[in-house]
């Protein structure tokens, strides 16, 4: 499992290099990935490269998402194709994580500390 | 501070210490945060990473420098294989007991019909199998009272357990919780309960009764280990025992007879959806099953189940209990129960037994049960039948049933299955103390249709005194041969309620079809896949050749997608249960005829049924439980059976766009 971890103003994004995210690479994915958005205020996860993911790639995506929370921080996603999309809304996990088109809006929403998530 | 190095981070270590040090690779500890070797320039802000999670390290390299990420990476799987040979050991045996400790608890309890009359002497059971579970267990079961209080009502450890405020410890806080709890460590998560003074991990699940906690059973062990879901499990089977015996012996004592006589409605029909009925299997390939099931006010004893023996056989029971009320429900209960024992052909360890005939298995029930039956002054009708796909036959054992229905679609014709073996007819479970059963064997052929069912089908009333009778059920057979098997028991329903109107309906309604569905699709390709990394995209890559492989490409982009999701899930829930992330081989197969594509998966790992998996929440606070749900909302059918010579077989089924049925 490969990404690129870099700080755009206040936003640490992290792009997903590999073209999967599923069984064989989530627990691995959220235990690096845990380590670089504990405590971050603002993150976004490019999954421009992710053509699909299944069921452990979205609990591993719930659990950043309920750590970054948890210490009053957000996380946006940008980029999900359609097998991504699909399975997101298949576990109903659309009305929980906040989307965006592209790399350029998901930053320009944080600039403006858009409100990561309507409850 | 020193750190204390797991098998591979020492072989890492070692692999890493030749390296020169200018060269700017950083190798971290995830959990401790630690420099395994820390990079020359210190952290940098914009680097590249890859993570190996199980292994615990995360590399990183300035962004861009590729090669140097893949020499750590080769350096990460060295040191993984040189410490993967320290760490092959044990703990292979002890998930195969799994299934088999859960089952044979509740054959135990729940197949003595003597145990369900006498409370203590079941709850002494139920405890029993709980410390069972592992030499050195002790436990207790409690009960909680009026006054908020608990006190211990059966306990095995030297001392009895003493009285106490039910808010109190562990048990306190499986009341309040209301779900299972493990600890495994010392000293936190328990109180100052005096019996656990030396435990070092304790395990408590609640008995619940109508949604309250009324309970709980505790055990612990003062030994190091630790307690896991396994425990879990049977620990929760054994509650829900518990709970039966204990609301049983609550009706008894219960003085208003109103008051009883409703709690006994809800008990039975609680009683009926779990232990009498169950599921239904969506399909079993050539068959179509369809079942109805509904419980009268009183309830009335009636049963069903179906047992999978793989390649092609397939066993329903249907039985009736004389007699009404709880006590012929429990009856109910504890006979199927037995059925269900002397039909499986799983034994302890996840082995497989060879598959006994219907007449031995009818025999052999008739051993376990007949005494206890006498007894009690009850008996049970029942009829057992083996479908065989591959030899078209239908074989059965009619126990003084009503007689079975069989539509042949050759003739158009509805036989009444009441041949009498040998010239005799085989007596009711319980009539007598020695008896013979004898089976008869009947062909079939596609499009033919079974229906079994109760009496109380027949013996629905007009409001003119007049019954229902088995000409009108044939008739109904009849006109619904071509339905689906499900639509045609709804069908037969539907005309029972019509013909009884205002009278309404005063026994159980039950009743099974099972619809010969034809020839079964064909094996057109096939994958072995191990358990490596990749193989999961392997399966994905399959299944897409699969897709633009039949003809006239009835799936598109979007349901590829779908079967993609669904495949995924299907194989990484093979790698993770069957062979627990472990080495193992999956074998895909895909079929297909003219109106479904079938995908079977075959493994050769511990038994591991996916349907019993809990449903997932979807509020977010759980990352699990998804595949499960995910493949079921994408399938028609997805269905387990553990075939011969202790193969795993899951089936999932998707009915192309525009041939859905139902």
């Amino acid at each position: 499992m490969r990404y690129v971890c870099e700080t755009v103003g206040t936003t640490t994004v992290v792009t997903l290099l590999d073209d999967a995210l599923d069984a064989q690479n989530s627990k691995e994915f959220r235990r690096s990935v845990e380590a670089e958005v504990r405590d971050k205020e603002s993150v976004l996860f490019d999954l421009q490269h992710v053509r699909f993911m299944d069921s452990s790639g979205l609990g591993a995506v719930l659990s950043c998402l309920r750590l970054i929370e948890g210490g009053g921080g957000g996380l946006r996603l940008c980029e999900l194709g359609p097998e991504v999309r699909k399975a997101i809304e298949l576990v109903r996990m659309d009305r929980l994580l906040d989307v965006y088109r592209n790399r350029a809006e998901a930053l320009a929403a944080a600039r403006d500390g858009a409100p990561t998530l309507e409850t | 501070m020193t750190l204390t190095l797991t098998p591979f981070q020492r072989a890492l270590e070692n692999l890493l210490s030749p390296l020169p040090p200018h060269l700017p690779l950083g190798v971290r500890l995830r959990d401790s945060g630690a420099w395994l070797r820390e990079p020359p320039h210190g952290a940098e802000l914009n680097r590249m990473c890859a993570g190996n999670g199980s292994l615990g390290v995360t590399l990183c390299v300035p962004a861009g420098s590729e090669a140097l990420l893949d020499l750590g990476e080769s350096l990460v799987a060295a040191a993984a294989q040189l410490a993967e040979l320290e760490e092959q050991r044990e703990g292979l045996c002890e998930e195969l007991a799994t299934s088999y400790e859960s089952l044979s608890a509740v054959f135990d309890i729940g197949g003595d019909p003597a145990l369900l009359l006498s409370p203590a002497r079941a709850l002494a059971k139920v405890l029993d199998h709980a410390v069972a579970f592992e030499p050195g267990i002790e436990g207790a079961i409690w009960l909680a009272k009026s006054d908020d209080t608990i006190e211990p009502t059966q306990w095995r450890t030297p001392e009895p357990p003493v009285p106490r405020d039910r808010g109190h410890g562990i048990v306190g806080r499986v009341l309040r919780e209301r779900r299972g709890i493990i600890v495994n460590s010392r000293g936190s998560g328990w109180g100052e309960e005096p019996e656990l003074r030396s435990a070092r991990r304790v395990a408590a699940a609640p008995l619940l009764a109508r949604g309250e906690a009324k309970g709980a059973l505790v055990v612990w062990h003062a030994g190091h280990g630790s307690f896991d879901s396994r425990l879990m499990g049977l620990l929760t089977t054994l509650c829900s025992q518990a709970a039966l015996i204990l609301e049983q012996e609550r009706l008894r004592v219960e003085a208003v007879a109103g008051e009883k006589l409703r709690r006994e409605i809800e008990i039975g029909s609680n009683i009926q959806q779990v232990l009498l009925l169950g599921r239904t299997p969506a399909d079993v390939t050539g068959l179509e099953i369809g079942t109805l099931a509904r419980a009268s006010r009183q309830v009335d004893g009636d049963f069903f189940g179906f047992f999978h023996h793989g390649n092609g056989v397939f066993d329903i029971v249907l039985g009736d209990v004389m007699g009404k009320g709880i006590p012929a429900a429990l009856v109910g209960a504890a006979v199927k129960s037995q059925f269900q024992r002397f039909a499986s052909t799983t034994g302890p360890a996840g082995r497989k037994l060879p598959c006994a005939e219907p007449a031995e298995i009818v025999a052999a029930v008739h051993d376990q049960v007949s005494e206890t039956l006498i007894e009690l002054g009850r008996f049970v009708t029942a009829i057992y039948a083996r479908f065989d796909v591959n030899r078209g036959t239908m074989t059965y054992v009619d126990c003084g049933h009503t007689d079975a229905l069989h539509h042949r679609a050759d003739v158009r014709k509805v036989d009444l299955l009441h041949t009498k073996p040998q010239g005799r007819t085989n007596l009711p479970l319980g009539f007598a103390r020695e008896t013979r059963y004898e089976q008869v064997t009947v062909p079939f052929g596609p499009g033919d249709t079974f229906l079994f069912y109760s009496d109380g089908l027949t013996e629905a009333r007009a409001p003119g005194g007049t019954f229902f009778g088995v000409d009108a059920v044939a008739s109904a057979l009849a006109r619904g041969k071509d339905q689906r098997a499900q639509a045609l028991v709804d069908r037969i329903c539907g005309e029972v309620e019509r013909f009884s109107g205002s009278v309404g309906i005063h026994d159980d309604l039950t009743c099974i079809a099972v619809r010969v569905t034809g020839k079964p699709p064909a094996c057109r390709l096939a994958l072995e896949v191990e358990n490596v990394p990749g193989s999961l995209a392997q399966v994905r890559r399959f299944v897409s050749e699969v897709s633009s492989a039949i003809p006239g490409c009835p799936f598109h982009d979007e349901h590829v997608a779908e079967l993609h999701l669904a495949l995924t899930e299907a194989a990484s829930n093979v790698f993770d249960h069957a062979y627990h992330g472990g080495a193992g081989t999956l074998r895909l197969e895909a079929l297909w005829n003219e109106s479904e594509l079938r995908f079977r998966l075959l493994d050769r790992g511990t038994a591991f049924d996916p349907a019993m998996a809990k449903p997932p929440r979807f509020d977010g606070t759980t990352d699990g439980g998804f595949g499960v749900y995910i493949i079921r909302e994408i399938m028609d059918v997805f269905d387990y059976t553990r075939g011969d010579g202790g193969t795993n077989v899951l089936e999932l089924v998707k009915r192309f766009p525009g041939k859905e049925g139902r």
